[in-house]
């Protein structure tokens, strides 16, 4: 896809830290990666490699979303080391593996943890990755998707099954992170909210937004 | 909460966010699209200063990061290269500017001296400020120099050619180049010239810290911790020494943070050693996410040879309190958040984190008991809470290769007999007293400075080593160790009042459970001389913290050789080990000399002292003065030992 010019005076620009936790094999990397190099034309890839990662998205013709994506080391030995990671983070996206049960409990555990110790108002969202792989072989599937919303819904976390490997829903993750971040702050030159709104529904978005992220 | 460490904590956090109180979901301006880096890929701080000029242009009024509007119309990047000479001196105004500024931070017009909190605040306003004023000087210049040229003589008119165009934003990027240059030459001028009063400040404990740091790097190497240990596992030898080849780089990078003056400079080579990481990465493992870079760059920590000293602690810092907060952006956010963590792990690190253990598990039984693969991980690690750079202390209680360092390990051989490595060994009786130690330094004296926090963990390490003894239930968590205090559990209590109400405490009672070892027990009574002399190594290095910690030091580390000794009492060393006894007795000589430093009531042991501690819910109730209570607990129990005769010279 292409990135809208800044042609226009009203512009819509925010940037976001947003945190990657979940155990090392569930593929957060991959995930972060597949968003990151696929699925836009201007990737590059920092100087320090795959574990800090910028991303821009456009959620309109006027408004851009910069990812600033912290990746953390998912060994447990290194657990504890993890707040130094999200401290002042706007959005986390807390991964795991549907075809390893015990993956979602770890990623509970950290939904709880940031929910308790991260910014009050971080974004959250729950990844179930390797999609793929159940979508081969249905009996791999560890984790039935009706389980992991439920959990999601009552936590309050957006929700996705992705796959890194095929990119299935991995756009949606981030996009939809991207439309529950508060933009209702002017940008630079102050916005145009909604103004031209290509698929997405800025102004219903951000009315809605900003009546729970007033902060 | 060791109030100091934690309050450098956030204040650091804090200074990297450009405001002051950052709140989630703000709108910032983008600080971080660096594609100069991937272009400049040389260490010249202008340059790699200039890539802030692409994320200073999107935040102010070119939104559109994809706008490349790093390069010029020539498509030439914009690096320091292109600019011309003394593009960044500063005008005499902005010397004088940045004099005054030094000036005042060395008269003695300051009630009380600054904390480096303080010290780091000022910093930051001042960068402010010096923004603003540079800002000024350089639209000056520039109108000056415009107005000479013939292009503005034209009306602004929306009839701008396009060389006029091209020529105009041109000089707009100019502006800001001047801006940043600028910029950066006032924060090296004030950081530069205060640099030897600011690197350590009088009010930190970086250097202790450091202290500490190297020591435990220098027991780590010891062990032998891998990359493998550290969650990295390599495809082959070939490549472990590849990579440790490459790594030799990036330790360089580290170490020349050192010779850095400016938070810049150092910044620079911090990223460079990131860099230097992330290519090795790319050749052999493929994968450059953080589940790999964390543990290389902590494995790069641990490669850095002892001298010259590594100084991590202390650079980190400087560089987090004294580089603007607005020039720092998420790349280097992530790059010093990096090295915190690190330095925050190899702080904290023990071997049941390692997982060390493992690759024991074919060795023959050690003589100490190692916790196993299936011991649950230290509660510490569970508790997001327990912010692990609060316990700067830990560290010191990892063996250093001291001058008995000759000792220490041929009498490790002894508790590993068939072990291969028998350095390993020696650090594994080392370092696990460690993961009680560090939870004691966590919560148990956070009133205390880092002498008495010190001997804190001179003592509880010391008490773990008793609980070591016993050959179960280690303490390896708060949690355990709580329990062990408790009087619901009464392990240690019970056996200390045992002791207590038996007059004839010849008896090492403290150190034998009520309860019968369990038969998988790892430990042979034999071998417990040499374990216990092994085990004195990291409390000697007590003494390397600094000399206001010397004198705790020496009282613990004396404690500890005598306790040591008196725990092997119940079984004599079988003959085959007695021909290490001289290892021992060098071990525990290097202690007599420290006898001066104690009080004179070691002679009988303090039983009110036990109920106290015992009682306690937790290390955490304690204060600092129960600390010196606990101490002379722990010098009577000496004197008991000592009476043995174990010690006998």
């Amino acid at each position: 896809m292409s990135h809208p010019r800044a042609s226009t005076q009203s512009q819509r620009f925010a940037q976001f830290k947003l945190v990657l936790l979940g155990e090392s094999a569930v593929g957060k990397s991959s995930l972060v990666l597949r968003f990151v190099k696929d699925q836009f034309d201007d990737y590059r890839e920092s100087t320090i490699g795959a574990a800090f990662l910028t991303q821009t998205i456009a959620l309109d013709e006027t408004t851009t979303v910069k990812f600033e994506i912290w990746d953390t080391a998912g060994q447990e030995r290194y657990k504890s080391l993890a707040p130094m990671y999200y401290r002042n983070a706007n959005c986390a996206v807390v991964v795991y593996d549907i075809t390893q049960s015990s993956s979602l409990d770890k990623a509970k555990a950290w939904v709880k943890e940031l929910q308790r110790q991260a910014n009050e108002n971080i974004v959250i969202a729950l990844a179930g990755n390797k999609l793929d792989i159940v979508t081969g072989d249905p009996s791999k599937r560890a984790v039935e998707t009706v389980e992991a919303e439920a959990y999601a819904k009552e936590a309050g976390l957006l929700f996705f099954e992705t796959s890194a490997k095929t990119a299935q829903n991995v756009k949606d993750l981030f996009t939809a992170i991207a439309k529950k971040l508060p933009l209702d702050q002017p940008g630079p030159r102050g916005a145009r909210p909604g103004a031209g709104g290509r698929g997405v529904d800025l102004k219903g978005g951000m009315a809605a937004q900003q009546q729970g992220c007033n902060c | 909460m060791a109030t100091t460490s934690a309050a450098t904590t956030s204040e650091a956090s804090s200074l990297r966010n450009p405001s002051p109180e950052p709140r989630p979901g703000q709108l910032r301006v983008a600080r971080s699209w660096s594609r100069l880096e991937s272009i400049e890929g040389d260490e010249d701080p202008l340059t790699s200063s200039l890539s802030r000029l692409k994320s200073e242009g999107a935040g102010q009024d070119l939104p559109d990061v994809s706008d490349n509007e790093d390069e010029d119309e020539e498509g030439n990047p914009l690096t320091a290269a292109l600019l011309p000479e003394g593009f960044d001196e500063l005008p005499q105004e902005l010397i004088n500017f940045a004099d005054r500024f030094i000036t005042s931070l060395t008269k003695p017009i300051h009630p009380a001296p600054l904390t480096i909190s303080q010290l780091s605040d000022m910093f930051q306003q001042f960068y402010g400020a010096a923004s603003q004023a540079i800002n000024k000087h350089v639209s000056q210049s520039f109108l000056s120099i415009s107005s000479k040229k013939p292009r503005t003589k034209v009306p602004n008119t929306q009839m701008l050619s396009k060389a006029e165009i091209v020529q105009k934003k041109r000089d707009r990027k100019m502006l800001q180049i001047k801006q940043i240059a600028l910029e950066e030459a006032m924060e090296k001028r004030v950081t530069d010239a205060l640099y030897d009063k600011l690197w350590r400040h009088k009010s930190t404990d970086d250097d202790a810290r450091d202290d500490s740091l190297h020591s435990k790097i220098a027991a780590l190497k010891v062990v032998g911790v891998n990359l493998g240990h550290l969650g990295l596992e390599l495809e082959s030898e070939k490549k472990v020494d590849d990579v440790n080849k490459e790594l030799q780089e990036a330790v360089k990078s580290l170490q020349q943070m050192n010779n850095e003056r400016s938070p810049l400079g150092k910044l620079t080579q911090l990223k460079v050693a990131h860099k230097t990481i992330v290519d090795c990465l790319t050749r052999h493992i493929s994968t450059t996410s953080a589940d790999s870079l964390l543990p290389t760059l902590i494995y790069a920590l641990i490669l850095s040879p002892p001298e010259p000293p590594l100084n991590a602690v202390s650079n980190l810092y400087f560089t987090q309190r004294f580089r603007a907060s607005s020039f720092v952006d998420g790349e280097a956010a992530y790059c010093l958040t990096n090295l915190e963590a690190a330095i925050s792990f190899l702080e904290t690190v023990d071997l049941a984190t390692l997982k060390i253990e493992e690759t024991e598990e074919t060795s023959p039984p050690s003589s100490i008991p190692i916790p196993t693969p299936q011991s649950p991980p230290s509660r510490l690690f569970d508790d997001p809470l327990t912010k692990p750079h609060v316990a700067p202390a830990t560290a010191i209680t990892i063996p250093v290769l001291g001058k008995n360092a000759t000792a220490a390990s041929s009498s490790s051989s002894l508790l590993l007999p068939g072990a291969s490595t028998p350095t390993r060994a020696r650090g594994l009786s080392n370092l696990n007293p460690i993961d009680f130690a560090h939870t004691a330094a966590t919560t148990a004296i956070s009133t205390a400075d880092q002498g008495v926090r010190g001997i804190g963990v001179a003592l509880e390490n010391s008490y773990k080593f008793l609980f070591d003894r016993r050959g179960d239930n280690v303490p390896k968590t708060l949690e355990d160790a709580r329990k062990l205090v408790e009087p619901t559990t009464p392990i240690i209590a019970s056996a200390m009042q045992r002791q207590n109400s038996d007059d004839s405490s010849e008896r090492t009672a403290s150190v034998r459970a009520p309860s019968p070892a369990p038969p998988t027990s790892p430990l042979p009574p034999a071998s417990s001389p040499m374990a216990a002399a092994a085990g004195l190594a990291p409390l000697q290095h007590i003494g390397h913290i600094g000399s206001s910690i010397g004198r705790f030091a020496s009282i613990g580390v004396r404690g500890f050789a005598r306790t040591a000794s008196a725990i092997s009492t119940p079984t004599p060393p079988p003959p085959e080990r007695k021909q290490e006894d001289p290892q021992i007795k060098e071990l525990l000589e290097a202690f007599p000399d420290l006898a001066k430093d104690l009080p004179a009531q070691t002679e009988k042991l303090q039983y009110k002292v036990n109920g106290r501690f015992s009682g306690a819910k937790g290390a955490g109730e304690l204060r600092v003065a129960e600390v010196q209570e606990l101490l002379n607990e722990y010098q009577a129990l000496i004197g008991e030992l000592r009476k043995k005769g174990l010690l006998d010279e």
